[in-house]
């Protein structure tokens, strides 16, 4: 079901709500942004896009204040109830983790800033295989919860909800990876920490992904499926020992 | 959506949303009909029991089939446009509405097994148990002290003046009011401040040992600190009785009461926990009137 943010008597509230969704997309697209150019620089050993994306960290703290000041004003103006509670407590909740999604895609570009001056001549498909392919799903998971951010598709933001523990599984199998390959052979120790330090990053993005669907499934059914265990998906991340 | 451009047109487009954007309003013409409650109108060992009340003013069917409990030592705050039946409704439990010329009551409201609506029942006791609070605030013209004493007086509850004043200062001390007033228990009440007055006549209310005190918009006619005082003696008030309180406030009703029942065009819409239905109503009638989506 998508909800409307429209229909009120004092219209003003319909363009306000408007604006703070809109607001919000803004800070979504520009996380996407930011975690897209940190993976070119990842694939890509794109130096110059890695810098961009630390350059452009400051606009999304700024967005993120911006918007938390809007929020703070309709609370105090508009004293929301029901729906409109939900949309607004939701959205202040949603740009926290855009923000973090920033942080995160800031801290694959330094790693990649790091590894990429430091060692021009790493083998990446044996040091970064499996980044890779979690730079693809985090990618896509967020695609996912940007879409439902926008239309406030509950069903559509459940799908997604339904996709836990995939980037799990991919970091833990990684880790064993890693581990199983001999520093000095294609890499560094450090190099390889700092592959680890990647992929943790992109797993958090798909994490911080799942975080804004649940807002939305709140928005929407003002049912709270944080945190419970009747969503996990039936593969069950594998656990060491 | 697959690429940062259709974001950006998702912006744009809210962009044009925010311009053309414009209420709805249907639900204040729909047709009148009955409609089922939604959420339990029931409570365990309820204060008063209400079962398929309807009131007719003439031809017109004011409040349609109306079932619901009150529950004691609870407030449950009534809420709904202006015209939906709720204080109708309020009015029927203490009959009140047996002083509008025209009026009729159907159904039955049970307090301890006995129906309030049944012939034989002394509606003077009645309106002592269930006592009511008006919008504007309506002391005797008498002194502070007469005011709280008269109903004592009348209903024989008191043996002796030792006895009556004793149940005076219970009452204001119930009411909040004591501190203020005792030393000019003589003077007029008319002579207080609004909420003083409204406390007063909460205080002449709370002398004639009621069990329920119906509430109509007692809060209307003052102004934020006063209505403060009152909501914060309705809260200690439950401790002892059972409150049914209308209000137009949406923020007052969450504030005071543990139960919402929302009304709309004479129908019981939904009932439920105030925190359920100021968060997530149930019904979309419900949520439109408390987000203001009523044109």
């Amino acid at each position: 079901m998508v909800q409307s943010l429209e229909g009120h008597s004092v219209r003003r509230f319909d363009g306000e709500l408007n604006s703070l969704h809109t607001q919000v997309l803004e800070i979504s697209g520009l996380a996407m942004d930011q975690a897209r150019q940190a993976l070119r620089a990842l694939y890509d050993r794109d130096l110059d896009a890695a810098r961009k994306v630390i350059l452009r960290e400051r606009d999304v703290d700024a967005l993120e204040v911006k918007v938390d000041e809007q929020i703070v004003a309709m609370l105090a103006r508009r004293a929301p109830l029901a729906l409109d509670l939900r949309i607004i407590i939701s959205f202040s909740k949603m740009v926290t983790h855009l923000e973090r999604i920033g942080d995160e895609a800031m801290r694959v570009a330094e790693l990649c800033l790091r590894l990429y001056e430091a060692g021009s001549d790493i083998d990446g498909n044996a040091l970064l295989a499996d980044a890779y392919a979690m730079g693809r799903g985090a990618e896509r998971m967020l695609s996912h919860a940007l879409e439902v951010i926008d239309t406030l598709d509950a069903e559509r933001a459940k799908e997604l909800l339904a996709d836990r523990g995939r980037l799990q599984v991919e970091f833990e199998t990684g880790l064993r990876r890693l581990a199983s390959l001999s520093p000095g052979d294609s890499h560094t120790a450090a190099q390889g920490i700092d592959a680890v330090l990647i992929m943790k990053a992109l797993e958090r993005i798909g994490d911080h992904a799942r975080n804004l669907a649940e807002y939305v499934v709140y928005i929407v059914s003002g049912t709270d499926v944080r945190h419970q265990q009747n969503l996990r998906p039936v593969q069950e991340p594998h656990r060491p020992g | 959506m697959s690429s940062v451009d259709t974001i950006e047109e998702a912006v744009q487009l809210k962009r044009a949303n925010f311009k053309q954007a414009a209420g709805h309003m249907d639900s204040l013409t729909r047709k009148q009909e009955q409609r089922e409650t939604e959420g339990d109108v029931r409570v365990e060992n309820p204060r008063l029991r209400c079962n398929d009340v309807n009131v007719y003013y003439g031809e017109k069917h004011a409040v349609m089939g109306v079932n619901l409990d009150i529950g004691r030592n609870e407030v449950i705050a009534m809420i709904g446009p202006s015209g939906c039946g709720k204080s109708t409704f309020l009015r029927c439990l203490n009959r009140m509405n047996d002083t509008i010329v025209g009026c009729r009551v159907t159904g039955q409201i049970f307090m301890d097994e006995q129906d309030i609506n049944a012939s034989g029942i002394d509606v003077v006791p009645l309106r002592a148990t269930v006592g009511m609070v008006f919008q504007k605030p309506n002391p005797f013209p008498k002194s502070i002290w007469e005011n709280v004493a008269f109903g004592p007086r009348i209903h024989g509850l008191a043996q002796n003046k030792a006895e009556l004043e004793e149940m005076v200062v219970t009452s204001l001390q119930r009411a909040g009011l004591w501190e203020e007033v005792k030393d000019r228990l003589e003077q007029p009440g008319t002579g207080l401040s609004g909420g003083q007055q409204q406390r007063l006549c909460i205080a002449r209310t709370i002398a004639v040992n009621p069990e329920v005190i119906l509430m109509d918009e007692p809060c209307s006619a003052l102004d934020p600190i006063a209505t403060a005082v009152i909501e914060d003696l309705i809260d200690e008030l439950r401790e002892l009785y059972s409150i049914v309180i209308v209000t137009h406030s949406m923020q007052q009703a969450a504030r005071v009461s543990q139960r919402t029942a929302y009304f709309h065009l004479g129908n019981l819409i939904e009932v439920g926990e105030t925190t359920q239905i100021f968060t997530n109503p149930v019904h979309k009638l419900t949520e439109d009137y408390i987000t203001g989506r009523f044109g």
